[in-house]
């Protein structure tokens, strides 16, 4: 990727700051799309985000290039995602996506949207693997190459992932008639 | 599925509008770069202890998942020792048949294709298509 090209040579020269400047807009989606599809919740993938860039600020004189850098951030933050995911308390915030559900199908008469509550309430069933991989490959339509160095994993596997995960979807919406 | 899906599917266009509009709030970059001029307006001293708390709360999580791993890897070990010792008889004829059985030259040959894939997946994976 050039952009990140730019930012090591600028993290080489000693610019830090220029780099980070570059680096944050360039990988604020990447990052908070991977911490969203571990911890499900919009507001903690916000904040877990903002944390792994201020880590990355700190870490990034340290950056050696051993790793390329997306796979290097993409480690720095599937480790956060998991720590705070470990350390989240059991109570639900409002954005859980179980408590919107619930509000959801309070607030909102049956129509086209209860297709759309049902389509979130299969995906939160998928096993985690699927489910993140669906996430990632639908939020922001990333090839399944990029999904696969976002998780870690080989793109074979992400491809059973989200075979698996489409077949699921895909019979659990004709059982429940919305499709 | 390679690369990305066709778009005209009806699924993709409803998978994608369940993630429509999840993104950051606005402003992200803003208080990102707040939390790192906070973090920078702190004495040396203080990010220097920060540093190393960091650094020993990492340490102790590595240790605790060692110490983890040891645990469970003893725990295995003990209960199978526990295994033979109680159930010693049944084991040895069990181990006797599943050797003789492997001994078999269609088992053999089956064993031997078996570790050589295993063996050679790292490089056959890169030959597999996607």
């Amino acid at each position: 990727m050039p952009a990140d090209e730019a930012i090591i040579q600028l993290v080489q020269a000693g610019r830090e700051q220029e780099a980070f400047e570059r680096l944050v807009p360039a990988y604020r989606r990447r990052v908070f799309g991977l911490a969203y599809s571990i911890l499900r919740d919009r507001a903690a993938a916000e904040d877990l985000a903002q944390e792994v860039f201020v880590k990355l600020w700190q870490a990034l004189p340290r950056y050696d290039g051993r790793a390329s850098l997306s796979t290097w951030i993409y480690a720095i933050t599937r480790n956060a995602s998991i720590s705070a995911l470990r350390a989240r308390r059991p109570a639900l915030s409002m954005s859980e996506p179980a408590v919107q559900e619930a509000v959801e199908s309070l607030a909102a008469p049956a129509g086209p949207a209860a297709g759309d509550r049902a389509l979130r309430r299969s995906i939160e069933a998928l096993p985690e693997k699927q489910r993140q991989a669906i996430t990632l490959y639908y939020l922001d339509e990333r090839p399944v190459e990029e999904v696969a160095e976002m998780m870690g994993l080989p793109a074979n596997t992400v491809k059973t992932h989200l075979h698996r995960a489409r077949a699921s979807l895909a019979a659990a919406l004709a059982t429940e008639g919305t499709t | 599925m390679s690369g990305r899906t066709p778009p005209a599917d009806g699924f993709d266009a409803r998978m994608r509008g369940v993630f429509a509009g999840i993104d950051t709030a606005p402003g992200f970059e803003a208080r990102v770069a707040a939390r790192v001029a906070a973090l920078e307006a702190l004495p040396a001293h203080v990010r220097r202890a920060q540093a190393e708390l960091r650094h020993h709360r990492e340490a102790q999580r590595l240790r605790r998942e060692y110490w983890l791993n040891f645990a469970s890897a003893a725990g295995a070990g003990a209960a199978a020792i526990a295994v033979v010792w109680r159930h010693g008889p049944a084991v040895a004829r069990w181990t006797e048949s599943a050797l003789a059985a492997a001994a078999e030259p269609g088992a053999l040959m089956g064993l031997a294709f078996g570790a050589l894939a295993f063996g050679l997946w790292p490089l056959l994976r890169g030959w597999l298509p996607r």
